[in-house]
């Protein structure tokens, strides 16, 4: 993995502005995320100001998580993926490149600020306004003109299946940006717009779009992370390819109703919920599929995850989205839904998934790609990597346990009936009660921080060239012939 | 044409289920195996000959 002849022809320097791009942004959006969590906690912390409040500072945390972090860290392994695996130059070369990074950059700008002055359309993970939106049609179309044209002039006569996932995420996704955005603008200077929907139908539109930002923003690019990296790093085959066509192949079919279950027990029809559970149970399939598909490519050099704190990230993501994708489903169904929805478990849910499966998997690629990118040896520290693994993973603990009590704990609250059968709590009951578990959460935020302000301490010092003097961890002997 | 269309409407479910298991039978077809073992190997091999041999 040094420097050659070869890697000289691909775009490496554009991948290193998205790692940079995303490292930062993901600093930006883990600290606004512990912020409003202590906000929550202790809610004079919203200063009594309207841009601090925890309304307009939640879609920047959200937005810079998911769009910033998650999305700087899929468009730059996907050009670094789609030129090594077509053994072709990114199409469009330099500029479309440039200008699909910039484009994005601009675009979590402008839509940061909007939020915190205050503009916004109020579509869940889809807050930017219309003039916003029309940015990010054209910059993403750029994105999928230099990555499916990558593919049409590869080299390599198979398309590998990260590539399939990364198609996948980026064609999805424009279609629901688009779906989900039609609206109309109420003059041509001004940023307020209303959506092209209204009722029941915009609510079904938003959670189309919204489920499955979560199926192929979240899932399907982040797959496509773990077919590669997980592979490339344990320095074997994917346990079988043909599971993961055929993993492709029932997520795409099946996300893409999993909508509403979103919206049970609303104005939505009974068979359009019913739909929605069914299919969702359903994606247990897939999802089980594709995690055993990613851990059983460690079948034979298990000690690697002793030995390679990266690879430790890489494979406790995939079993975090193993564990997420179960609850998932679990949660979808209509009687368990009744109590879980619009409590903090769903927050607990969300956050499993993110924490454990988005951002564990970002970092395990992130460390692998930094030495690459830049031509070093490896890392400066790799017991830093696993300090960053330890400090995190006990975070994410914290943040699920402290919202699965908290959050059973309030639709049980909320469903509890007295002997006259009037309800039992107050809402501000149940608000009180849950105040433990928000500040225990904001611990655990606290150290998912810290180990990610670690993993950029650790990433500028890599790119300086520094080597830190430590104990390395014992080399595996013989990994190559264990079979 | 119309009527053609309003058929296949009808049974979406049908041939997506089809497509799908085409899909399944493709993957698992026997003579494909030696393609896709070779597929999994591109990104242990897309490092330059230089410093890796798969």
């Amino acid at each position: 993995m040094t420097a050659s002849r070869h890697a000289e022809a691909y775009l490496e320097d554009i991948v290193k502005k998205f790692t940079v791009a995303a490292v930062f942004w993901g600093l930006v959006g883990f600290l606004v995320g512990v912020y409003i969590a202590f906000e929550l906690a202790f809610p004079a912390l919203n200063l009594d100001l309207p841009w601090t409040t925890f309304g307009r500072l939640r879609p920047v945390h959200t937005s810079a998580v998911i769009f910033a972090f998650g999305g700087n860290v899929l468009i730059g392994t996907s050009f670094f993926v789609v030129q090594r695996t077509c053994r072709a130059r990114l199409f469009g070369g330099e500029t479309l490149a440039r200008f699909v990074f910039w484009g994005y950059q601009l675009f979590i700008v402008m839509a940061a600020l909007g939020y915190v002055m205050g503009v916004t359309q109020s579509r869940e993970y889809a807050e930017p306004e219309w003039f916003v939106d029309i940015w990010l049609t054209i910059v993403w179309v750029a994105y999928l003109a230099a990555f499916a044209g990558t593919i049409l002039k590869r080299t390599e006569p198979h398309i590998y299946v990260a590539n399939w996932f990364y198609l996948a995420f980026i064609i999805t996704i424009a279609l629901l940006h688009i779906g989900n955005n039609l609206a109309v603008p109420v003059s041509v200077f001004g940023a307020k717009s209303y959506s092209a929907y209204s009722g029941v139908q915009d609510a079904m539109t938003q959670w189309w779009y919204g489920h499955n930002a979560v199926g192929f923003f979240l899932t399907a690019g982040f797959l496509a992370i773990m077919y590669y990296f997980v592979p490339k790093r344990a320095e074997r085959p994917v346990y079988s390819y043909r599971l993961s066509i055929v993993h492709f192949w029932a997520l795409i079919f099946l996300y893409i109703w999993a909508g509403p279950h979103h919206l049970h027990y609303t104005a939505l029809p009974d068979w359009a919920q019913t739909l929605g559970m069914v299919f969702s149970v359903m994606l247990w399939m897939p999802s089980w599929g594709g995690m055993i598909n990613g851990i059983m490519t460690l079948s034979g050099a298990w000690e690697k995850l002793r030995t390679d704190p990266v690879l430790r990230f890489l494979v406790t993501s995939v079993a975090f989205y193993g564990m997420s994708t179960f609850e998932g489903p679990l949660m979808s169904i209509k009687s368990v839904n009744s109590l879980s929805h619009y409590t903090d478990w769903t927050i607990g849910h969300v956050h499993s998934g993110a924490l454990g499966w988005v951002a564990f998997i970002s970092f395990g690629a992130l460390y692998h790609l930094v030495p690459v990118l830049w031509k070093r040896k490896g890392l400066y520290s790799m017991r830093l990597v696993s300090y960053h693994f330890w400090i995190g993973t006990v975070g994410i603990v914290l943040y699920i346990t402290s919202m699965w009590i908290s959050g059973i704990m309030q639709g049980l609250m909320w469903r509890a009936y007295d002997e006259w059968g009037f309800l039992q709590y107050s809402f501000i009951e149940t608000v009180e009660a849950m105040h433990p578990y928000y500040v225990v959460r904001a611990l655990g935020g606290v150290l998912f921080l810290t180990g990610a302000a670690i993993m950029a301490y650790n990433m500028y010092r890599t790119v300086r060239g520094d080597v830190r003097v430590e104990r390395p961890f014992e080399a595996a002997p013989g990994v190559a012939a264990a079979e | 044409m119309h009527e053609v269309v309003s058929f296949f409407r009808s049974i979406w479910g049908l041939w997506l289920m089809g497509l799908f298991v085409a899909a399944v039978v493709w993957a698992y077809w026997p003579r494909n195996r030696a393609r896709f073992d070779a597929a999994a190997m591109i990104p242990l091999n897309d490092d330059p000959p230089a410093d890796k041999k798969g």
